[in-house]
């Protein structure tokens, strides 16, 4: 094992608040985001020769949690029926702290938007990637990326809006 | 000049040139409706981080932050996968299926898959027995009960012909959750994957126990045909003690 392996550990262990910040905006419950980490760190682990040390490698792990969690939306989609969680009522309970609440209705608009967009939200204004930088980690072109973004970012506004905490520009563009 | 939505939210992302930001920035100061605009663009911005934000602060889970200590085991696995070896990769996991799984493995039957260092590589040939084994054999996942220190998922036919179930067995504060299929007159372990519960915690088991981990999710999925059995076809399948449709035709 040499120098840098050894640090290899260590360096995506200081990169793990992100990346569950970027889980808990992807999903909202708190264990299926830790899941998602942690089948990441897993992978980055054993794929670690795939990463070039001149690039990020917080942008490499957000790719690799992204491509992770694409898996798990997919395998997701046809098993969600049998393993759905009990009761979901039961998350934001009477003890709720204003905090909770707004994580909660931010998380549940986010699940809301269709995958891609979510992510690019997720990516560009959670994560605070440029859009090159986040059109890398999602393997689409930039112009694909703004769309999306662009998008997801109306969809947001006007689901966060019905909620009645905030002001939606609603006049478009004309 | 129009401004789209689009140009104000890559102003917001910092992503225009310095040349058009001046020149935006003219625009916006001369318009309420472009003023208001970018503030609701701040804005959305502003609640996202602030309601994700608090994530960064709190404690790493143990089960994350082991992994990286847990590095070492895996770089042995990726030196011993170089060279032909035989090598056997135990750990706390291998030790938790013998006692799961009812047997007394012998090491050299149970290896631990390097890609996926958690879980058991398909093919292992590790078989089902003791508590497991009857809860496979007998039990329907309509009979059991939350307390169940052995919960079974979903029961499906795979594309082998064979009839698979899935299953978490709690023990402690860990559990192992994986995938069998019935094999001739046993259940062959496919997949196995540790599932940390939290300390004494029974809401984490109760989530446990309805959501398998991704990869046992991964390799049922791969194998599934159809969909899974629903209660009446599970209980034929039990009733026939799992035998292949195919076989029995």
């Amino acid at each position: 094992m040499n120098r840098s392996d050894a640090n290899f550990g260590e360096q995506v262990g200081a990169l793990l608040p992100r990346l569950r910040r970027f889980a808990r905006a992807l999903t909202r419950h708190p264990q299926d985001a830790d899941d998602l980490v942690q089948l990441s760190v897993e992978r980055a682990l054993t794929r670690r020769q795939q990463w070039r040390p001149d690039s990020s490698l917080t942008n490499w792990m957000l790719g690799i949690v992204r491509n992770a969690w694409i898996d798990e939306t997919r395998s997701r989609r046809r098993w969600g029926a049998v393993l759905a969680p009990e009761d979901e009522a039961a998350e934001v309970g009477d003890t709720g702290t204003d905090r909770d609440i707004e994580l909660w209705s931010i998380q549940s608009a986010l699940e809301r938007l269709p995958e891609e967009q979510r992510l690019a939200v997720a990516l560009v204004l959670v994560e605070g990637l440029s859009y090159r930088e986040a059109a890398q980690v999602m393997d689409v072109p930039i112009g694909t990326l703004t769309s999306r973004l662009a998008r997801g970012r109306l969809a947001l506004q006007s689901m966060l809006a019905d909620q009645g905490t905030t002001r939606v520009a609603r006049e478009d563009k004309r | 000049m129009t401004v789209t939505d689009e140009e104000l939210m890559a102003y917001v992302d910092g992503e225009l040139d310095a040349a058009r930001v001046e020149s935006l920035c003219q625009q916006i100061a001369a318009s309420a409706d472009l003023t208001r605009r970018v503030a609701d663009q701040q804005a959305l911005r502003g609640r996202l981080r602030h309601a994700l934000d608090p994530t960064l602060n709190e404690p790493v889970p143990s089960r994350l932050t082991d992994l990286a200590s847990r590095d070492r085991a895996i770089d042995l696995a990726l030196a011993a996968r170089r060279r032909p070896s035989r090598s056997v990769w135990l750990s706390g996991l291998a030790l938790a299926a013998g006692i799961v799984l009812g047997v007394a493995l012998g090491p050299a039957l149970l290896k631990l898959d390097s890609e996926q260092p958690d879980s058991i590589a398909s093919g292992a040939d590790v078989t089902a027995g003791g508590a497991l084994e009857d809860a496979l054999s007998r039990r329907l996942a309509s009979e059991q009960f939350a307390s169940d220190p052995i919960r079974l998922g979903v029961s499906f036919l795979a594309n082998s012909g064979e009839y698979c179930r899935t299953f978490i067995s709690r023990r402690g504060d860990d559990a192992l959750a994986g995938m069998a299929c019935r094999h001739g007159a046993a259940w062959r372990i496919d997949a196995l994957q540790s599932v940390t519960i939290g300390a004494g915690s029974s809401d984490g088991y109760r989530q446990a126990a309805t959501s398998l981990p991704p990869l046992v999710l991964q390799a049922a999925e791969a194998s599934m045909a159809g969909e899974p059995l629903d209660a009446r076809r599970e209980a034929e399948a039990r009733d026939r003690h799992w035998r292949s449709p195919a076989a029995t035709r």
